[in-house]
């Protein structure tokens, strides 16, 4: 009982703001079924992340698409923490000492720290917010899967007595403070409480939710066959699909429920049921017999006679007028649909006709209370003695008030009433509805049917023939039937048997599946763990290793032999550590391995099939995913890896290649040539798009003599060294050759020996160039603006140039071409003149910074509109005052660098000025929610305002005309007319309760002048009560 | 202790109404729809083992991962308080500290001579 009670308390705790909040979805249109079912289907077979380390590091994917990686966070948390702290210690002054200097120092980083910090944990609270919403998925699905199954109505009177409370407490706690959308909010509550709470209550509907169930369970079996097909999950897949397509039915139900229950049978369940309710709700929450019940509970808290009634009078005025602003809205809606032929379909029709009857009903009910309560008011200001005082006059204003709701209300009623007298246009759209959806359910069952014969085919039972068979009676007898009496007699009971059925056979096969998967893991893992597998997997590796080395000198295979070693020497790591899942996963690397291994393998025709077998007998495990590796092999996840092998390997030479430091200048000269090449093959696999590309690349010279280079065990200096000088590079970008001189006195011999000397010289300046020009891009991106010049980047060039060593004898001059760069080159006795165009280079400078610029724009506002959304999503907007919103968001930005400008997410646009939320504003939409209160603190004019506004503009205006009429006919001038206006304004601003409202007016009046009297019309401007000035228009 | 289901192994130690208020007071649950938030707690207060169990590790995981930010935090803070400290400050702090023993040794001459 206890336990009970405090779920209750929970439930109605969180209940209460939910339900104003769900007001919102009113407005959403329902969901197409199927798609609901197909989202939902995958994203429940998603991997669910398993552990803190898989939050962080999706949490740091999240960010790292934003740019920011927990490394960079750390740099910006130094930086700025560290200037942060050197200023605190700063304020120290002569109380500076070691203890006191880092304590505060440690406080103003932590506070950097901390605010930096709130970017990575908004990421990682997004991470655990999507998990939990499918685990919510999930547990819908189950709800629904329990309801096929029949369980529903044991479920639902269990569960009822839990959930009825806390949705009448809901509709009975909203229902005074937000009148009408209080209303809609809690209907819509019940029905978002489920279907379960609503339907338990009403025993007849429970059968509605066991036939949705129904519609599920065949729904899922068609996903499950759809997983199965694709194997992914294998034996798991069917019973996670099924359930996943039940929770896309159970929440299409949830949503659709506001507007038509979907049930298997066709039947259509309209949301009038829910409109009915809250009429119900409403007739009883105002019945005018509880006017007495009220007024008395409201002066027991304290208030008089008078001041009870009023209280309750303006209540009972407020809520009659915000009910009969929303009929007047619906109800002008219908006119003008029904005046214009607008487009709507039938089934719109129903519900905007379903919607303005509840809000009709609403209406009529607060006119038979309101008229209690304003008799109420009337007899106790009857029996009130002081009649001077100021209760009584506030009492006599919200009669006045009460009174002219009450007009209102009626006119709107009586309108309504006037605009379509029998209700025959919407009985005729809610037929045609009925009849569509009937149809269109029937569809759906045949279509979920087709969906699910494939799976059952499938399933190992004794009874799947008739069921199968059971199915297409159903279907071949569907289009014969019209009426939902039909249906319930010759399609229902068969339908329900045959899907408890199938729940059952899928049930059986998924335990089946699931048994033999764990089977398949035990048996997996025991290996895994067996200390002899383990030495076996060890010699395996080896022997593996040793064949391909044997097999092949060439450095791909010697690749995979270190992956496999690698590989090898994880999986002794995990289990030295005892951690037999990552064994098993590292087991799995290694199974990789060997493909991969043999796939190479393959193709130069090394038959390795008895590694295979060897592997599979010694291990258990089945090495025979080559062909399925083949397809990985190419896939993009295949080539970045191998592209990252390839750069580490480059970027590993390239380093010791640096670290060398020859004693002669021919080695040194060797080495500066073979670090450009490196340098040259990084950018050039980086470059690469795909397999071919990589494979062409591998095959180029540049490619061949950089691997032999990055081979391990081998040294590049001795390398190089050995083989005498490389051949040299041929790379495309090269576009000019040397202007080599001719000599008819050098032999042929010679000559050629000449020209090839240029030719290499020019090449290998050719690639000194494209690296140093790499090298200042790549400074240039990292480094601050201020660093890199275009003087830096001319220098690059010179530098590049005349660190190539010496210019070979016959060279005079070449013109070379890098990244759209001109460079001259020219020999000045034995030195290079390096001539370049300063307006290009600068140009170039400039173009880089530009795009920079850009990059850091965009990024900025990006990052900014991301950390908008989060904030705006982690904000509750229930609070719904837009100074409390500001806040909220403001809190959320807190310490991020914002951008200004303005960003919209969801329904609240936010304008960011130096670096802080300046402003946010509601959409017209989300303010439609609002209290009529709360709208106008958004700043929108409500109806009572624009009625009070022209009320007042209009009196304005008649005190004006007045005014002109009652002047004195023989002395008109505009003088006395502006100081008569002015009289008559003032006069009437004291006396009048009425407003008189500032505004440009009008005013016509005839003026006599010596030449006749003339007809005027002006414009009269009234400026804080007084009309300022006149302006005439023309003379007629 | 409230659990669900005595019978279920499974629950012990989840206390459910801790669990809710775990849960209201999260921040990342605060991120869901309400629709999500409605469902999670309508399986709890209806004792749906699998719901409970998964939203009770999720909001373990929460805390683990508050737990290493602030770790994250204080490590940063730490590192940058005794960097500055030692390098940025080490001379302005040594004068100030002798600046500060310069004047309690006057001040100490000075009471030293008033009580001649």
């Amino acid at each position: 009982m206890q336990k009970h009670k405090q779920i209750h308390r929970n439930l109605t705790n969180i209940c209460n703001p939910l339900f104003e909040k769900r007001f919102i979805y009113n407005n959403e249109v329902p969901v197409n079924i199927e798609d609901v079912a197909r989202k939902a289907a995958k994203s429940a077979i998603q991997q669910i992340p398993e552990n803190l380390k898989v939050v962080i590091e999706q949490a740091q994917k999240i960010l790292g698409r934003g740019g920011q990686t927990m490394e960079v966070l750390r740099k910006n948390i130094g930086s700025r923490g560290a200037e942060a702290a050197r200023d605190a210690i700063k304020s120290l002054g002569s109380n500076a000492n070691e203890a006191a200097a880092k304590k505060v120092a440690q406080e103003a980083a932590q506070k950097v720290a901390q605010a930096e910090m709130q970017v990575f944990k908004n990421a990682a609270q997004e991470v655990i917010a999507k998990e939990a919403a499918r685990i919510a998925a999930e547990a819908a699905a189950r709800k629904a899967a329990q309801q096929a199954a029949g369980q529903f109505t044991r479920a639902a009177s269990a569960q009822a007595p839990k959930v009825l409370p806390a949705v009448t407490n809901a509709i009975r706690g909203l229902l005074p403070a937000v009148g009408s959308a209080g209303i809609d909010a809690a209907g819509a509550g019940a029905a978002s409480v489920g279907a379960e709470g609503a339907v338990a209550a009403s025993g007849a509907a429970a059968s509605t939710a066991a036939e949705g169930g129904a519609i599920a369970t065949i729904a899922g079996g068609g996903s499950a066959e759809a997983a199965t097909a694709t194997s992914v999950l294998g034996a798991g897949a069917l019973a996670l699909s099924a359930i996943a397509a039940a929770a896309a039915w159970g929440a299409a139900g949830y949503e659709g429920y506001q507007l038509y229950k979907e049930n298997s049978d066709g039947r259509m369940e309209s949301k009038g049921t829910i409109q009915e309710r809250a009429a119900q709700e409403s007739a009883r929450r105002y019945d005018p017999s509880s006017v007495d019940a009220d007024f008395n509970a409201v002066e027991k808290q304290g208030n008089s006679r008078l001041g009870a009634i009023s209280r309750l009078g303006r209540d009972s005025s407020s809520n009659l007028l915000s009910e009969s602003r929303l009929y007047d809205m619906g109800l002008t809606k219908k006119v003008e649909q029904k005046n214009i032929g607008h487009g709507e379909t039938s089934e719109q029709v129903v519900v905007s006709g379903e919607r303005l009857a509840g809000t009709k009903e609403r209406v009529q009910n607060l006119i038979r209370y309101s008229e209690g309560v304003r008799d109420r008011i009337k007899s106790v200001m009857e029996a009130a003695k002081d009649k001077s005082s100021p209760e009584y006059k506030e009492a006599q204003l919200t009669l006045d008030a009460l009174e002219k709701s009450l007009a209102v209300a009626k006119q709107t009623v009586e309108r309504d009433r006037a605009a379509d007298p029998d209700g025959d246009e919407f009985k005729k759209a809610r037929e045609a509805t009925e009849r569509a959806m009937f149809e269109k359910r029937k569809v759906n069952i045949s279509d979920a049917i087709d969906r699910l014969l494939p799976t059952l085919a499938t399933v190992e039972d004794p009874d799947k023939d008739n069921t199968i068979a059971g199915f297409n009676e159903i279907k071949s007898k569907l289009p014969g039937i019209n009426t939902q009496s039909e249906f319930d007699q010759q399609i229902k009971p068969k339908l329900n048997e045959l899907q408890n059925k199938t729940a059952e056979m899928l049930k059986n096969h998924e335990s089946k599946k699931n048994k033999e998967s764990s089977e398949e893991a035990e048996k997996q893992k025991k290996i895994i763990e067996d200390p002899n597998n383990r030495n076996m997997i060890r010699a395996q590796a080896k022997n593996i290793e040793n064949q391909l080395r044997g097999l092949t000198g060439d450095a791909r295979a010697l690749e995979q032999a270190e992956i496999i070693k690698t590989a090898y020497d994880q999986s002794h790591a995990a289990d030295i550590a005892k951690d037999t899942d990552a064994a098993v996963s590292k087991t799995k690397v290694l199974q990789e391995c060997i493909a991969r291994g043999r796939i190479y393998l393959e193709k130069k025709g090394v038959p390795l099939d008895e590694v295979s077998k060897n592997w599979s007998k010694s291990t258990g495990v089945d090495a025979s995913i080559a062909t399925e590796k083949k397809a990985s092999e190419t896939s993009p996840e295949g080539l970045n890896r191998q592209k990252e092998d390839m750069k580490n390997k480059l970027g590993q030479a390239l380093k010791t290649l640096q670290s060398l430091h020859p004693d002669n200048e021919k080695d040194q000269t060797e080495i500066d040539a073979t670090i450009v090449k490196l340098a040259t093959a990084i950018s050039k696999v980086n470059q690469v798009q795909t397999q071919k590309e990589m494979d062409d690349l591998m095959k180029e010279d540049l490619m061949k003599d950089v691997v032999r280079f990055s081979k391990p065990g081998t040294s590049p200096g001795t390398e190089i060294s050995d083989g005498g000088a490389p051949a040299p590079a041929q790379p495309s970008s090269l576009s000019s050759a040397p202007n080599s001189p001719s000599s008819k006195k050098e032999s042929k011999a010679t000559k050629e020996s000449k020209e090839a000397a240029e030719k290499a010289y020019v090449d290998k300046i050719q690639i000194a160039l494209i690296s140093a020009v790499n090298v200042f891009k790549g400074q240039f991106q990292s480094a601050g603006e201020n660093i890199s010049t275009s003087g830096k980047l001319a220098d690059a060039i010179r530098n590049a140039v005349t660190s190539q060593g010496a210019m070979p004898k016959g060279f005079i001059e070449t013109d070379l071409k890098v990244d759209g760069l001109d460079i001259n080159i020219k020999k000045n006795e034995s030195n290079a003149i390096v001539t370049m165009n300063d307006e290009q280079i600068s140009a170039y400078v400039k173009n880089l910074m530009d795009k920079k610029n850009q990059e850091k724009q965009v990024q900025e506002t990006a990052k900014t509109q991301e950390a908008v959304n989060s904030a705006v999503s982690g904000t509750n907007i229930e609070a719904r005052s837009p100074e409390v919103t500001k806040n909220r968001i403001n809190q959320s930005l807190t310490g991020q660098n914002l951008k200004d400008g303005t960003y919209t997410s969801g329904d609240i646009t936010v304008t960011i000025t130096k670096g802080q939320v300046a402003d946010v504003k509601a959409s017209e939409r989300l303010l439609d929610t609002f209290s009529l209160e709360n709208q106008r603190a958004w700043g929108r004019t409500v109806m009572e305002d624009r009625d009070t506004i022209k009320t007042s503009h209009e009196y304005t205006q008649a005190v004006i005309d007045r005014a002109v009429d009652t002047s004195d006919k023989m002395n008109r001038n505009i003088g006395y007319l502006t100081n008569h206006v002015n009289n008559s304004l003032s006069q009437a601003a004291q006396t009048a309760t009425t407003k008189i409202v500032d505004g440009d007016y009008h005013a016509v009046f005839s003026y006599k002048n010596p030449d006749g009297t003339q007809l005027v019309k002006a414009n009269i401007r009234i400026q804080k009560g007084k009309a300022s000035f006149i302006i005439p228009q023309k003379k007629e | 202790m409230h659990k669900t289901n005595d019978k279920s192994d499974d629950l012990k130690g989840i206390d459910l109404p801790e669990l809710v208020k775990r849960f209201n007071e999260s921040e990342s649950m605060a991120r869901l729809s309400d629709k999500d938030k409605m469902i999670l707690l309508t399986a709890v207060a209806e004792g749906d083992e699998i719901a409970i169990k998964e939203l009770h590790k999720l909001l373990e995981t929460e805390v683990q991962t508050n737990k290493f930010f602030d770790e994250q935090v204080e490590q940063i803070s730490e590192e940058i308080a005794t960097r500055i400290v030692k390098t940025f400050t080490q001379k302005k702090l040594l004068r100030n500290i002798r600046t500060a023993e310069r004047k309690d040794r006057k001040t100490a001459e000075e009471i030293l001579k008033s009580l001649k």
